[in-house]
């Protein structure tokens, strides 16, 4: 069974969503249900630190698509940071970083939306 | 007592017309007797007590075996059998019967020793025969209520010792032996009192037909008495039925005797009775409650072999609780979900309070760690007094908590609370336990039902799925001059959505594709689909790679789960110009090896199809074209390959894929093909497939070398 968490932090500018271990197609559901809670609460301003996520699947990388159209309807983004090189290198082969902000720290995200800027 | 099996009607109507002729027999002996003043020899005396006894004998069978199927049921059996001795007490009345002052009917006086006198003897005796045998089936239907070996041999018993006690009068006409009829009387006697006592009837009334037994017994007793003929307030008012006796005495002795222990077995029955229902009165509540108690387990046993359905059945175990309890006490059902998690139970169901006054009242926390821990029910009697409850008056006098256990894990609990302090006593813990008990059951029993169900649909989907993918894949491989190709597929159990094709577009040129779907189950299939259809609809018109992928973007976008893509690489092969074109959308790289050895992986290459509009598509499209040369091979995948992990859990990796291509550069597709899967499963063993994975082998041979395909 592949080990998954997810933990919360709020900052100035944004709400910090730190995954660690395997997000595969059984544990999508809880970061599913863990962005759909933040969208509930008001936030749109999401970072994902993905300083301690091991593996992503094709069913992971789903859960994002499934909620960027929503949190930019609402004027925040997803932002994703800090990658380990095998989950930066299936994003890149998928062309994500075409279709979000993938930055390689947290802090750098949240610089991003403190400038306002959404994707270049 | 049985007789042999006929069908039953004919079987009633031979008895009675058996009774009929028996009786006529004896009736015909008496005129004989009285007004033809015939001979009076022993035996034809003694011939005629026996067909007396024959009579009235089979009477009562045939009486028995009428209602044996027919049963009155205890009160309606009092009833009757009061009514009828008072019809027949009352007939005897008819006939003014003194035995000093003869027979009268009305004025008119009827002279002894004729045949209208005869008669008249003999219809009392039958009526008085007869209700004495309908007298002793219906208290039969009383003392056996409960049917035991026992109660049966003693009831049989009775019946013996009045057969014995008839048959000791005839004896003594015979032979006067001393004593034998004495004997017989005193035995029967005993037979009598052993039987009185059988009144297992009386504590399953329920109270208001106690009273009405007490009522009605009490009546009959009365005039079971009267027949008897003790009543003296009744020979003062001038009655003198009970004088039928010495009459019917004139008919058969035997037979007064026998139906006068009848009465008296029917007089202190009466007694016996009336004396148990006063008795049994004040407990009829508590009796009437453990039946009440009964009965709601058997509704709870109910719900659990027939609900399954996880919504309502906690408003239905609630239902039945307060059935138990009473309508107006509180109760709710709290119960924790594994599948979503959430191990704090939550209220499922509630009655007689709200949820915010629950909230309010109690410290549920408290009481469900407390739960947690015991795993055993908790009575609080005096719930005023515990520090967990805040009621802000007395609105919960005791309250009562049953864990609901179910395979050694905790799965809710069930609560239930009186205003009343002091509410439950050891019967009602005992009865609330087994309650519970149940309504875990129930509870387990519907959500593995319902697991069941969704194993078996998703096992359906699955099928359906793998058929629709089998359906899509290409049956056969284009020959390709200058060129061998080898595909193979394998679906996991865990079906996704992969999917190749080929398709020759022209002389020169072949189309190929390979697909890789990110949901699963029906969607994925159905997607893929989509995408056949756009392909095939395309490759042989406008083989193009980038027109290709377009389009099939295109035709995903239009309806479609926000969270499934796919990822694939479309291709061209140009024999005429000997170039190969590769378009790469999100898909894992095609790697190409040349005659050398030396490796490269197509990276190149922009986003996966489905996920965002053709316009944003194509400007990420970075199509790779390369000549080629023979000893070039291109491998084609999914990403099944690369994840397939082994028993430790490492993944095969690109590494391991390159270094068995390298070593197996040199055979034909289909060589290397095999040498690639055969390393692959060397490297996962014996384990299942994870997910599908999808292998193409194009080798390029050259067309000038002429090589076989």
């Amino acid at each position: 069974m592949s080990s998954f968490s997810i933990t919360f932090r709020t900052s100035p500018s944004a709400q910090v969503l730190d995954l660690s271990g395997e997000l595969d197609a059984h544990t999508a559901q809880d970061l599913e249900v863990a962005i759909q809670t933040c969208l509930s609460n008001g936030k749109f301003a999401l970072i994902i630190n993905g300083t301690n996520l091991r593996y992503i699947s094709s069913a992971g990388l789903g859960v994002f698509m499934a909620f960027v159209e929503e949190v930019r309807e609402n004027g925040g983004d997803l932002k994703i940071a800090a990658l380990q090189p095998q989950v930066y290198d299936t994003f890149d082969l998928l062309g994500f970083p075409h279709l979000f902000d993938v930055l390689a720290s947290v802090e750098e995200a949240e610089a991003r939306f403190i400038s306002g800027k959404l994707r270049n | 007592m049985g007789l042999p099996s006929l069908n039953p009607r004919t079987l009633q109507i031979l008895l009675g017309l058996l009774v009929l002729g028996f009786f006529s027999g004896t009736v015909f002996y008496h005129i004989h007797l009285e007004v033809w003043n015939g001979w009076n020899i022993g035996w034809l005396d003694v011939l005629a007590e026996l067909g007396v006894a024959t009579t009235f004998g089979l009477a009562y069978q045939w009486m028995s075996d009428h209602f044996q199927t027919r049963k009155l049921g205890p009160i309606r059996a009092l009833w009757s059998l009061t009514l009828v001795v008072l019809g027949v007490v009352l007939l005897s009345a008819l006939f003014g019967l003194h035995y000093e002052k003869g027979m009268w009917f009305f004025s008119h006086k009827i002279p002894d020793r004729t045949i209208p006198g005869v008669l008249v003897i003999c219809g009392m005796a039958l009526l008085q025969g007869l209700g004495g045998a309908f007298l002793l089936v219906q208290l039969r239907e009383l003392v056996l209520f409960k049917r035991t070996t026992v109660t049966v041999r003693n009831w049989n018993m009775l019946l013996w010792s009045l057969a014995g006690t008839f048959a000791a009068v005839v004896l003594v006409k015979i032979i006067p032996i001393p004593y034998v009829v004495e004997f017989a009387i005193v035995f029967t006697g005993a037979t009598i009192l052993i039987n009185v006592f059988r009144l297992s009837w009386v504590a399953y009334l329920p109270f208001r037909q106690k009273l009405i037994a007490l009522a009605v017994s009490l009546v009959m007793l009365v005039v079971l008495l009267a027949a008897f003929g003790e009543a003296v307030p009744m020979r003062k008012w001038g009655f003198i039925i009970w004088e039928a006796d010495p009459f019917v005495a004139q008919y058969s002795f035997a037979l007064n005797l026998t139906l006068t222990l009848t009465l008296i077995l029917g007089i202190l029955y009466s007694v016996t009775t009336l004396l148990s229902l006063i008795f049994h009165l004040p407990t009829s509540s508590d009796f009437q409650r453990k039946s009440d108690d009964l009965a709601a387990m058997r509704a709870l046993t109910q719900i659990v072999g027939q609900v399954f359905d996880t919504q309502h059945l906690p408003k239905l175990v609630l239902d039945a609780v307060r059935q138990f309890v009473g309508e107006e006490q509180m109760a709710w059902l709290a119960l924790s979900d594994v599948r979503t998690g959430t191990l704090r139970p939550q209220v499922a169901a509630i009655t007689g309070l709200s949820e915010a006054q629950l909230t309010a009242w109690l410290e549920l926390d408290a009481f469900y760690s407390e739960l947690q821990t015991r795993q055993e029910p908790l009575i609080l009697n005096h719930a005023v007094r515990d520090h967990r409850i805040h009621t802000p008056g007395y609105e919960i006098g005791s309250l009562a908590m049953m864990p609901l256990v179910t395979r050694n894990e905790l799965i809710g609990a069930l609560f239930v609370a009186k205003t009343l302090a002091d509410g439950f006593d050891e019967d009602d813990a005992k009865s609330l336990g087994a309650f519970s008990d149940q309504v875990a059951l129930a509870i387990d029993n519907a959500r593995l039902f319902e697991e069941r169900i969704e194993k078996e649909r998703l096992g359906r989907e699955l099928a359906i799925a793998r058929d629709v993918q089998k359906r899509l894949l290409p049956n056969e491989l284009p020959r390709i001059p200058g060129a061998s190709l080898f595909a193979s597929y394998e679906f996991a159990h865990e079906v996704g959505g992969d999917y190749f094709d080929f398709v020759q577009a022209d002389n020169n040129r072949y189309s190929f594709i390979i697909g890789d779907v990110s949901g699963k189950g029906t969607s994925a299939a159905f997607y893929m689909a989509a995408l056949k259809g756009t392909y095939h609809a395309l490759a042989r018109s406008d083989p193009d790679p980038r027109t290709l992928l377009l389009k099939a973007n295109e035709a995903l976008s239009v309806q479609k789960e926000k969270n499934i893509f796919i990822t694939a690489i479309a291709g061209l092969l140009d024999t005429a110009s000997e170039t190969i074109t590769l378009l790469r959308a999100g898909h894992s790289p095609a790697i190409h090896i040349d005659l050398h050895g030396q490796v490269r992986m197509l990276r190149e290459g922009g986003l996966g199809l489905g996920l965002a509009n053709s316009a944003t598509l194509e400007k990420t499209f970075v199509p790779i074209t390369a000549p080629l040369r023979p000893g070039d091979v291109f491998v084609l995948y999914t990403d099944g390959v690369i994840e397939s992990r082994n028993a430790t859990g490492e993944p095969y990796g690109y590494e391991r894929l390159i270094e068995t291509l390298q070593k197996s550069r040199q055979e034909d597709a289909v060589g290397i093909h095999d040498a690639l899967l055969t390393d692959l499963n060397r490297f996962t063993g014996d384990l299942r497939y994870f997910d599908d994975l999808t292998l193409i082998v194009l080798k390029w041979h050259g067309l000038s070398v002429r090589a076989q395909v």
